[in-house]
């Protein structure tokens, strides 16, 4: 899962970003408001943590043009928290509103539902056959025993848990596993498929000539 | 019970006035046609007389006869025709005098002695006789009289015969009663009607009232946005209206503008919150380094410190809208106010290359010159905040007239002249300069800087040009005017 953070207030948006990157998240940041637009539009993130007050350019504009274009999951940040605020943001497409001073766990655990209601998936626990992900404690079972991962191979599964069936391009996996600074060497990935067929059964993870990967619901790993 | 309403009141005036004037009309009305038709009764009563005095003629002279047939105009001596007995005259006099009479009406002769010589059936049985001794001999004398319930004109020929006329005077009361009946209901119509008529005018020109206490009512109830229509409003009202209209919008304003307020403060003082909590929850969620724990506390320190410059502006404004703001004023020299400003200041603009000039003459009066220091630093500060590397800023004091001036000038980027007007309004903030400004700025220090020189009894200009630079202007009356000095002893 990948996030972008636009938020002016730079400590704010350090504790921010640091706290995403912690539960998992591939974060991106930045302090205006145009510069949060372009990132907006050009990638392709999974959930994007907007400030209203913003220079340049405001939160509510950033949230109308972004919603012009696209359909990305959107969390409002703001000090503002009169009803009329909150019921402007969601009018206007926010898919949820949190007031400052918000509870970090309490913002990770929105920007976390309201990427997997992106995907259609309602229930936090996500299964892939014998496999049970469970995106709050971000664990995975097979078989109803845990498996030790680590929090890119978490992330790897979890995508492919929420894309069950569906091709994934290794493009794709790279967009929302990698944030702007990481260097995303191809071979890394590689890496972690193998070690996630070494984890999960050799079938677990199908390779698509060409095209990607894909996970099947139906092959029992 | 009087009404305690206007319009009730109103109403009970006018229909109380309207029946009196109604009533006095209509009874001089009838009263005159009372009179009136008395008139008409005596005029109805006498007319017949001068038709029938001729025939109460004394009769010719008898040698004008000298035999033979008698001329034609023997016929107006009626009641001495000689050879006619007294049956043959009562039948021509009849016949002659009554069919010219109006049915309703009596006649009567009555001799010198008061003897009723001659009574038409329909006539009372007395009739009293007039005294001819007031009148001369041979003189006609016509007296009109109540006889009973009749009315009688008399008419007093010689040798002291009465001719009477009479009639009954019940037509006279008919007619009136009638003419009672018309006018009770033409009084009670007009007074009913325009009692109506008054109740609509009174809530027509009282509608206007009604509209007003209905808005000032739901504004009462706290909902702002309602306005007295004043389109269709008398003058009178009309402008109570707009003066209303004018206050409910000031007092909007006002409301509004304590909203903002609150809310601008709220939001200024849950960013740093925010900051704090959300630096301690991370640093908190698990094990950290020291380094990671020491900028975290710096963090807080940092927002800390925020706060409490924005709590001690937010006071400092509280004060000034409570009235609690005290200057303390002594003889001060405004040049002494700037020097050490400017010490202050010296290390931050010497970290972006700012040259800072400061031409400072003396220029005395009453000032608190703590205070206006403290509107030295601000307009110093933002200047610097607002002048980019390298740029110049310029201080001076001068005189002028009775005012000492004090004028900061910039070579920075400079204010939109659309955001002048608002530049001393409270966290008012583009989000042009918002980046600048936000590390330590509290959006205040503008709007306490124009308290200080209001409190002076001063004021303050701006001149900018954009890309230029920027020229603050604080003017300060040397000598306070004797209102501002009652106030603040």
């Amino acid at each position: 899962m990948r996030a972008l953070v636009i938020e002016d207030e730079a400590h704010l948006r350090k504790t921010i970003v640091a706290t995403l990157r912690e539960e998992g998240f591939a974060a991106d940041h930045c302090e205006d408001g145009e510069e949060g637009l372009y990132k907006a539009l050009n990638w392709d993130y999974d959930v994007i943590l907007l400030d209203v007050m913003l220079p340049k350019m405001s939160g509510w504009q950033v949230l109308e043009a972004i919603r012009a274009e696209k359909e990305t999951p959107i969390l409002m940040l703001t000090a503002r928290d009169g009803i009329q605020d909150r019921v402007r943001g969601l009018n206007q497409g926010a898919d949820d509103y949190l007031p400052k001073p918000f509870d970090l766990l309490e913002m990770v655990a929105r920007a976390r539902a309201i990427a997997r209601r992106s995907f259609g998936r309602g229930n936090p626990v996500l299964t892939l056959n014998n496999i049970e992900v469970n995106t709050a404690s971000r664990t995975i079972t097979k078989d109803g025993e845990l498996i030790e991962l680590t929090a890119r191979e978490y992330a790897i599964v979890e995508l492919f848990a929420l894309k069950k069936d569906e091709v994934v391009t290794r493009e794709y996996l790279y967009e929302h596993l990698f944030d702007e600074n990481e260097d995303s060497l191809s071979n890394m990935l590689d890496v972690y498929i193998y070690k996630l067929r070494q984890k999960f059964g050799k079938n677990f993870i199908t390779t698509l000539r060409g095209q990607g990967y894909v996970v099947r619901s139906n092959t029992s790993a | 019970m009087i009404p305690k309403s206007i319009r009730g009141r109103i109403q009970i005036w006018h229909t109380t006035l309207l029946t009196v004037i109604v009533a006095v009309l209509l009874t001089a009305f009838y009263l005159n046609q009372g009179e009136i038709l008395e008139r008409e009764l005596d005029a109805r009563l006498a007319a017949p007389i001068a038709n029938m005095i001729p025939q109460f003629m004394p009769p010719p002279p008898p040698e004008v006869f000298y035999g033979g047939t008698p001329p034609l105009t023997y016929d107006r001596y009626p009641m001495h025709r000689v050879s006619e007995t007294p049956q043959e005259r009562r039948q021509r006099f009849e016949i002659q005098v009554l069919t010219h009479l109006d049915p309703r009406l009596y006649l009567a002769v009555l001799d010198g002695e008061g003897t009723i010589n001659y009574a038409s059936q329909n006539a009372p049985s007395v009739i009293p006789a007039v005294d001819d001794r007031p009148f001369r001999p041979n003189e006609h004398a016509l007296i009109l009289r109540e006889n009973g319930n009749n009315r009688e004109a008399i008419h007093v020929g010689p040798r002291g015969y009465n001719l009477v006329i009479g009639g009954s005077k019940s037509i006279i009361y008919r007619e009136l009663a009638r003419l009672r009946w018309i006018l009770s209901i033409v009084g009670l119509l007009i007074v009913v009607s325009g009692h109506w008529i008054g109740w609509w005018l009174a809530g027509i020109s009282l509608r206007p009232i009604g509209d007003i206490t209905e808005t000032a009512q739901k504004i009462s109830t706290g909902d702002l946005s309602h306005r007295i229509n004043t389109a269709d409003t008398e003058s009178e009202l009309g402008a109570m209206a707009e003066v209303l209209n004018e206050t409910f919008d000031q007092l909007e304003d006002a409301i509004n503008q304590q909203i903002r307020f609150t809310s601008d403060a709220s939001h200024e003082l849950r960013t740093p919150i925010s900051v704090i909590l959300a630096s301690c929850q991370y640093t908190l969620l698990r094990e950290r380094d020291s380094e990671t724990y020491r900028d975290a506390l710096q963090t807080c320190e940092h927002s800390a410190q925020h706060i409490r410059r924005l709590v001690d502006a937010l006071l400092e404004l509280a004060r000034v809208d409570s009235g609690e703001f005290e200057l303390i004023k002594t003889q001060a020299d405004i040049a002494d106010a700037v020097n050490p400003s400017v010490r202050m200041l010296k290390k931050l603009a010497d970290e972006k290359s700012i040259t800072l000039y400061v031409g400072a003459v003396t220029c005395t009066g009453m000032f608190d010159i703590y205070r206006i220091q403290q509107v030295l630093i601000n307009l110093l500060s933002n200047a610097i905040k607002f002048t980019p590397e390298g740029g110049k800023i310029s201080i001076n004091v001068g005189t002028q007239l009775d005012n000492c001036l004090i004028m900061v000038k910039d070579s920075g980027m400079g204010i939109y002249p659309e955001i002048i007007p608002r530049l001393f309004d409270r966290f008012y903030r583009t989000s042009k300069n918002k980046r600048i400004a936000d590390k330590t700025n509290t959006g205040l220090g503008l709007a306490i800087t124009k308290a200080i020189v209001d409190a002076h009894g001063g004021s303050i200009q701006v001149e900018s040009e954009v890309g230029v630079g920027t020229l603050f202007t604080v003017t300060l009356p040397r000598s306070e005017p004797a209102s501002l000095q009652d106030l603040s002893t």
